[in-house]
């Protein structure tokens, strides 16, 4: 198998794991900021997958496989084109 | 460990932006030089394949190893995004996740590993409201430069004194993630938003249990890249 499918298929398999079987305990910060008692301070932002899921699959593992995904694409994508930018006029 | 804005008052949040600005300038024109080799470019655009710069200018250029550099780059950026979505259970009701600063270090060197993270950061922060935007200096100074690029260095010391790669690895990613968490205490106590000390010792005491699970997820995914990939570790000069 090429290095690049080997890959792909280990962070797919990573993102659908975590959306499964990953913990929704909050974190140690979040932990630490409701003992302390300054959670409330936390103002929480508004973003197109905001909490890891997407608005039409709704809140379940599915909708966070797929959001962790894209953003596996997304990332991949601007590597790609950055590559391809810096190496327009070069075949080496 | 991504702080919500909110968390720090805007002086901490401004002078942390500039600091992580810093860091990122140093380390792109560090990978910058990395990445890029001077001599005679490759054919310009239309010339053809193989034929080489027709003025004969030596100049800065992408090559081969550069591209190899940077798909490395891109893998480990979203192989640690993709790690850092599993949550694992600690004591107390709590998770931690991955950091990944040590990982991405150890495969791309500290300035591209801090770029790696950052990069995580920016996805997260943009597209998953995950970690505040008007903080996202903080972030990057915590995990990337911390986290990452002080990690590593701490890493390079700890191999000078013999001990083997794998404790010197584990003693480093544990501490990366102790590291981290102390800077974000020490902004949430120079913001006011808590007392420090108070603030240092339960970040530390929760994330001296959270760096075990850095480590071992650290080991894991290292050997994996290794074993799977055919990965080499970075070579520090």
């Amino acid at each position: 198998m090429n290095n690049n499918v080997k890959f792909g298929v280990l962070a797919s398999l990573i993102v659908v794991a975590a959306s499964f079987f990953a913990s929704s305990f909050p974190d140690g910060l979040e932990f630490i900021a409701e003992k302390l008692g300054f959670l409330h301070k936390g103002v929480s932002g508004s973003a197109i997958m905001k909490d890891y899921s997407i608005a039409i699959l709704g809140n379940g593992a599915i909708s966070t496989a797929v959001a962790g995904l894209i953003g596996i694409v997304v990332i991949l994508s601007v590597f790609a084109l950055f590559t391809k930018v810096t190496t327009f006029n070069n075949k080496g | 460990m991504h702080i919500p804005d909110g968390f720090l008052d805007s002086k901490t949040a401004a002078g942390m932006g500039a600091a992580a600005a810093t860091v990122i300038g140093l380390a792109l024109s560090k990978v910058r030089a990395l990445v890029t080799e001077l001599g005679l470019a490759p054919a310009m655009a239309g010339a053809g394949n193989g034929i080489k710069s027709l003025t004969g200018k030596a100049q800065r250029f992408v090559g081969h190893a550069g591209k190899t550099y940077l798909s490395k780059m891109a893998m480990v950026t979203s192989l640690v995004f993709a790690t850092q979505m599993f949550n694992f259970p600690i004591a107390n009701g709590t998770s931690g996740h991955l950091l990944g600063g040590l990982f991405a270090a150890l495969f791309l060197g500290p300035w591209g590993g801090a770029l790696s993270i950052t990069m995580v950061l920016l996805v997260q922060a943009t597209l998953y409201a995950d970690g505040g935007l008007i903080v996202l200096g903080a972030n990057i100074m915590n995990m990337a430069f911390f986290g990452c690029i002080i990690s590593y260095f701490g890493y390079v010391l700890l191999k000078k004194t013999g001990l083997s790669d794998k404790i010197c690895l584990s003693i480093a990613a544990w501490a990366s993630v102790v590291f981290a968490s102390s800077a974000c205490a020490l902004e949430l106590g120079m913001s006011g938003t808590y007392s420090l000390v108070d603030a240092l010792s339960a970040m530390i005491s929760v994330h001296a249990v959270i760096g075990i699970g850095e480590l071992l997820i650290t080991l894991m995914l290292v050997s994996i890249m290794k074993n799977m990939l055919g990965w080499e570790e970075y070579r520090h000069e």
